[in-house]
């Protein structure tokens, strides 16, 4: 052994020291290991038993003690494969082992057992492994660092040395020789050096080599359990099913699926494989082969085709459901509905009957699901990506097909992208116009749970659109069983039909609720299945399916997966959904499901007075009532204190108004409208109110408020504003009649009331109070009150507006002023309508306003401005005959007429 | 002023045609130029208001009859624009905090702070302003609360007056800060009587046996009856004492109910009740008024053994109602509650009959 080695083997010797102590080390100090060494005298000694032996055979004796308590079949697997190990590490071992200074080496390397892991199987196996190669290494090693690195060896020397040497002398005039070595072999070493560095690892043992050791411990160990479990399995199942399966098959089964998902690993394969209904498959198959033109260009049978359809188009009379496909292609040769949209539940294998129809048809599917990106630009680089493009690096390349998974959750903008892209092309002209894109040429699958979201609207229109039918149950079942016989399940057929009804058919829920018992114990019976939770949809139920089910008995609903056991347990009361209990226990689950507590009970109360239940004594309402009333202080506690804990006990007010008011009838159950229109309604007349009160004059608002406005003063009020006027010109009013009617202007306006000119449906004019208190204080089906005529409201409703006008006009004005101008101002009414009043000529007093040179000031005020408005108007109508026509008057049109034309 | 409610209405305390004594208190004292804070508190009108304003009046002259309406904005702490209408003049602001509902607090805190801050600097006036809160019995506790820190705080410049129906519902911390002082509701004679001035003045005299009619019909409410026979008078301008005096529609509306859940007892009957009772509901009538008048019309026609229960669960009812959200819910308990004693009862007459 020489340097060169020494230092080699002297480096992985560092390495091994940092890993086990890395505080201590410090490469320029190696006598560092002689240290190591020195704490660990005592465990040395303690050792010496062991350390007296011979050291060729080390590992046997001493693993075989520690490990006694393995089982026998372990012990010989782990020594086959320390003996391979000792294979691997042989080139090392080639070497003897000083055995001089093995007490000390041992002892450390003992050190290094100090924290030994309580594991267990594989780690416990992999560690003693560890422990073994370690102590093998170390013992050589520190051998080598301590034979062949002699730590105290002059590099100097004083005499002439052995070989090459150098002398030099020192500043005291000593003369020293050193030794030279070879230069080739020097680089040599330190190439070397380089190069085991690179290899070396912390771990004594390459992390490779212990991960394959592992890895085949673990594979060992599983063939072994899985060997016990399948003789174990197989002994049990010989009894009952007395058929011997293929002890490997079994086990290579085993050993794959335990990670896997039993959905995946049953999913079917082939088409034949699908479990969905036939005439679904073959609408989709038929649908994707129309496309063989376009994509690979093979020739679509149509001919052919339609000559079945019509044999078809019998079948389908039977089947209305199934959607048809339209056999027509267009002129890309595409079929006329690019889109297909596959609808229904969850768990139905929709997107397994997508995947396995275009594989079956020769396409290589590309998915987008909700997982994926889906904003708009993304979706539409991913879209032309999979419809436009191919890929080319596999060895197969086939054409894509999309498969566009849970649509339903994406936005607006994408179907819109989705949509566009699909109609491309179908105008000419587009075409030309935009190279760059290009038109569908692949098919596209759509799948969603709900094609009633609003953004699938058009595309609904655009698509062909298969709805899921529910999974048989017995198709279902029968493959369950065929799952469960495979997997060595124990099971029948009966609780796996229950299984099925349970979830509803479907076949996700089922086969993970299948893999779950498998887990927990290898038997699924019928109690289970209806005492598990699993599997069980949180289903939402709609507010109608509630109600009826509140207000109608229960079926008898026969359950044919009763069986004997079931009976004599406790819970076969479970199955009898008539009982009062499973009746209140279905109907509370029904109510959680439904959620809208508000909505349910407001639809109870508008619905329950119409059942047939008999309730001679009423007694029953007063109960219902009750509930009522309760649940609605419970409402507004929950509203007022926030206190949503006491929340769980509305849903109840449903059992109580089953068990009341359930009859077998069927009725027809109304929604609830009837309190958000009284609540309309209460809002409108309030604004009403609001409105009325709102420009009142201050002095009456002061002693009003609103109650005593609806409750007080209203319905007299109105009886007040309706005296009774002469049908004539108030210019022939007595002196009484005028203070009488200025009396009621001054009432209305003080009530900010007046009348206003409506068009009625039937073309009728007809003058309304507003605000409309009416429909306030009048109740329908009450006595009609006496009306004003329309001529004396159209009269009121003007003098009302001049009242207006005038006090704004000089506020302040006391009513007896006012008064006396009433005659004399003009109208602001309509001026079609001034033909029904004949005309007093007025002139107006008003005395002009002069300036100093006696100039008459034109005010500009906007009343002014309407005064000269209306005064021409005055003119023009005292000067003129109007013309009516269709709808308009006009004076343009002048003839010449007598008056006893008019008379 | 218009209608006689507005235009006979006195304006000054030595006007009032009743409670003269109480009239005479109030007068002596604001006499002496301060009062504390008022709690006014009576039947719908029993002149209230009509004091309250004569009290001002004393106290200001007739500058406070100079009203105007202003609108005022608040914002809530949690950010919402509250708008409320006021009437003020220059002494004094009117409010009625419970316009704005749950949010009256935000009204009375900021409203009554910027009121009661400003001094008056005329010293020829009152140093303090009147702040009139109306139907106090409408706050919510939170502004009740409110109301009673500021009361104190707030003295030097500023009076409160109080102005509720019931003091049942005004918390006690406000009513022993208040000097309380009731209106009650004037007697029928005392109705007759002013009716027979104010027609006299209105140049239609109205015969003593209308009068006495129209007063037992407004249930001592003057500012019914004023209204009443006002509207006697548009109907037939020589009053007659055989004369018809118009009710309000939904009284009669009311009574109609009763009358039908009397009639007949049965769920189809409840039924039409109940689109009654929305009906109602949704002319503003208030839902203890609806339940309030049926249970009258419905005492008048049930026996007296009968009576004691009805009320009891009438008054139950009526608690429930005034602690839940929807009326109509319990409006129907009550109906269907009493057609189930009705129809017992009823049954078990006619049983013993046989």
């Amino acid at each position: 052994m020489d340097d060169y080695d020494f230092d080699s083997q002297y480096a992985d010797e560092l390495d091994a020291l940092q890993d086990f102590e890395p505080p201590n080390y410090s490469p320029c100090k190696p006598k560092r290991s002689l240290k190591f060494d020195s704490p660990n005298v005592k465990t040395a000694k303690d050792l010496n038993s062991s350390a007296i032996e011979p050291f060729d055979s080390p590992e046997k004796p001493s693993n075989g003690g520690r490990l006694s308590n393995g089982t026998h079949q372990r012990s010989e697997k782990r020594l086959r494969s320390e003996d391979e190990y000792a294979n691997l590490s042989g080139s090392d071992q080639d070497e003897d082992f000083p055995t001089l200074k093995r007490q000390n080496k041992k002892a450390r390397t003992e050190a290094f057992d100090i924290p030994p892991p309580p594991v267990n199987g594989i780690d416990k196996r992999i560690t003693d492994i560890r422990r073994q190669y370690t102590h093998q290494n170390g013992e050589r090693k520190a051998t080598d660092l301590i034979d062949d690195y002699d730590l105290e060896r002059p590099r100097v020397h004083k005499r002439i040395p052995s070989g090459d040497f150098m002398c030099t002398t020192n500043s005291d005039g000593e003369m020293f020789y050193i030794k030279l070595k070879d230069e080739i072999a020097m680089t040599k070493e330190f190439e070397d050096i380089g190069k085991r560095k690179k290899t070396s690892q912390l771990l004594s043992v390459s992390f490779e080599t212990l991960r394959e050791q592992a890895e085949k411990l673990r594979q060992e160990k599983l063939m072994a359990e899985a060997e016990m479990l399948t003789q174990e399995i197989n002994r049990d199942l010989s009894e009952r099913l007395s058929e011997d399966e293929d002890d490997e098959a079994e086990k290579a089964v085993n050993h794959e699926a335990e990670k896997l998902l039993w959905v995946e690993k049953f999913a079917p394969k082939t088409y034949t494989d699908l479990l969905s209904d036939e005439s679904i498959n073959r609408t989709l198959l038929h649908w994707l082969k129309l496309w063989d033109y376009v994509v690979f260009g093979k020739d679509v049978k149509l001919k052919k085709k339609e000559m079945s359809k019509k044999g078809k188009e019998k079948e389908q009379k039977k089947k209305k459901f199934l959607p048809e496909v339209i056999d027509e292609l267009d002129k890309h040769n595409r079929p006329v509905q690019k889109i297909v949209l596959l609808n229904g539940p969850p768990g139905l294998g929709k997107t397994t009957l997508a995947h396995i129809i275009a594989k079956h048809c020769g396409y290589n599917v590309v998915e987008m699901n909700a997982s994926d990106d889906r904003s708009a630009d993304v979706f539409k680089t991913k879209l032309e990506a999979a419809t436009q493009m191919k890929s080319v690096l596999e060895s197969d390349p086939r054409p894509n097909c999309l498969v566009i998974d849970e649509i339903d959750g994406s936005p607006q903008a994408v179907i819109n992208i989705l949509l566009n892209f699909v109609k491309r092309s179908d105008e000419p002209g587009q075409k030309k116009k935009k190279k760059d894109e290009g038109i569908l040429l692949r098919p596209i699958i759509c799948i969603c749970n709900d094609q009633y979201v609003p953004a699938l609207r058009q595309l609904r229109m655009n698509a062909l659109v298969i709805n899921f039918p529910q999974t048989e149950p017995a198709r279902l079942a029968s493959r369950l069983s065929e799952v469960a016989k495979s997997q060595s399940l124990r099971t029948d057929l009966n609780t796996l039909l229950a299984l099925c009804n349970k979830t509803e058919n479907d076949i996700r829920s089922c086969i993970n609720t299948l893999q779950f018992c498998f887990r927990q114990k290898k038997e699924l019976t019928m109690r289970t299945v209806q005492t598990m939770n699993v599997g069980q949809k949180d289903s939402n139920k709609s507010l109608f399916s509630m109600w009826y089910e509140i207000f109608s008995l229960p079926r008898q609903k026969k359950n044919k997966f009763i069986s004997l056991h079931d009976i004599q347990g406790q819970d076969w009361k479970k199955n009898d959904n008539l009982s009062l209990e499973s009746r209140f226990k279905n109907v509370l689950h029904a109510a959680h499901c439904t959620g809208e507590y508000s909505k349910l009970i407001q639809g109870m109360f508008e619905n329950y007075l119409e059942c047939k239940f008999k309730d001679p004594k009423m007694e029953g309402l007063v109960l219902a009532n009750d509930w009522l009333c309760f649940t609605d202080l419970l409402n507004s506690q929950i509203s007022s204190t926030q206190n949503y804990s006491i929340m769980p006990y509305i849903p109840y007010i449903t059992v109580t108004f089953h068990l009341l008011f359930a009859t077998n009838q069927t009725q027809r159950i109304q929604y609830p409208h009837a309190d958000q229109d009284a609540f309309l309604q209460r809002q409108k007349s309030g604004n009403l109110v609001t409105s009325l009160m709102s420009d009142m004059l201050p002095s009456v608002r002061m002693f009003v408020n609103e109650t005593d406005v609806v409750m007080e003063i209203l319905p007299p009020l109105l009886e007040i504003i309706q005296p009774n006027l002469r049908p004539v010109n108030t210019q022939l009013y007595s002196v009484k009649e005028k203070e009488d009617l200025a009396q009621l202007i001054r009432t209305m306006i003080a009530y900010n009331m007046t009348y206003n000119q409506e068009k009625t449906p039937e073309g009728q004019y007809t003058y309304v109070l507003d605000p409309n208190m009416e429909e306030v204080a009048r109740f329908t089906g009450m006595k009609q009150h006496k009306q004003l005529t329309y001529a004396a409201k159209q009269l009121i409703s003007r003098e009302i507006g001049l009242e207006r006008l005038r006090r704004n006009e000089t506020p302040g004005l006391s009513s007896k002023e006012t008064k006396k101008k009433l005659e004399k101002n003009s109208d602001v009414v309509p001026n079609h309508l001034q033909r029904l009043e004949a005309k007093p000529v007025m002139s107006r007093e008003e005395a002009a306003e002069r300036d100093f040179f006696g100039r008459i000031i034109k005010r500009k005020t906007p009343e002014a401005q309407r005064d000269d408005k209306q005064e021409k108007k005055k003119n023009v109508l005292n000067t003129d005959i109007w013309f009516h026509f269709t709808e308009g008057f006009s004076n343009a049109v002048r003839r010449n007429v007598r008056v006893q034309d008019f008379l | 002023m218009s209608l006689w409610v507005d235009k006979h209405r006195p304006s000054s305390l030595n006007k009032l045609d009743y409670h003269k004594d109480q009239a005479t208190l109030l007068k002596k004292l604001v006499n002496g130029g301060d009062f504390p804070h008022l709690l006014v508190y009576g039947p719908s009108g029993a002149g209230k208001k009509t004091r309250i304003m004569c009290l001002l009046r004393e106290l200001y002259g007739s500058g406070v009859e100079k009203l105007r309406i202003e609108q005022h904005n608040f914002t809530t702490p949690s950010n919402k624009k509250i708008e409320i209408s006021t009437i003020s003049s220059n002494y004094h602001i009117e409010v009625n905090p419970s316009d704005v509902g749950i949010q009256d607090r935000v009204v009375i805190q900021e409203l009554i702070k910027t009121v009661a801050q400003t001094n008056n600097l005329d010293s020829s006036q009152k140093d303090f302003k009147v702040v009139l809160l109306t139907e106090v019995d409408k706050l919510t506790k939170d502004a009740q609360h409110a109301l009673r820190r500021t009361m104190e705080k707030y003295m030097s410049t500023c009076r409160l007056i109080l102005c509720c129906v019931s003091t049942s519902k005004v918390i006690p911390a406000i009513r022993s800060r208040c000097l309380g002082i009731r209106v009650a509701a004037p007697s029928i004679d005392e109705i007759t009587q002013i009716l027979q001035t104010v027609c006299k003045k209105e140049g239609c005299p109205i015969p003593t046996e209308l009068a006495k009619r129209v007063a037992e019909k407004s249930k001592r409410n003057l500012r019914r009856a004023l209204l009443m026979a006002e509207a006697c008078k548009v109907q037939q301008t020589p009053l007659k004492p055989d004369q018809e005096v118009s009710e309000p529609d939904w009284e009669v509306y009311l009574r109609e109910t009763a009358n039908m859940i009397i009639q007949q007892q049965s769920p189809r009957r409840l039924l039409e009740v109940r689109g009654r009772l929305y009906e109602l509901l949704t002319h503003c009538i208030p839902a203890d008024i609806i339940m309030k008048g049926l249970l009258q019309e419905l005492i008048n026609n049930c026996d007296g053994e009968l009576k004691t229960e009805v009320v009891q669960s009438a008054a139950f009812f009526q608690h429930r109602l005034q602690l839940g959200q929807k009326a109509i819910y319990h409006l129907e308990a009550f109906v269907a509650k009493f057609m189930a004693i009705y129809k017992r009862f009823m049954e078990e007459n006619i049983a013993d009959l046989f």
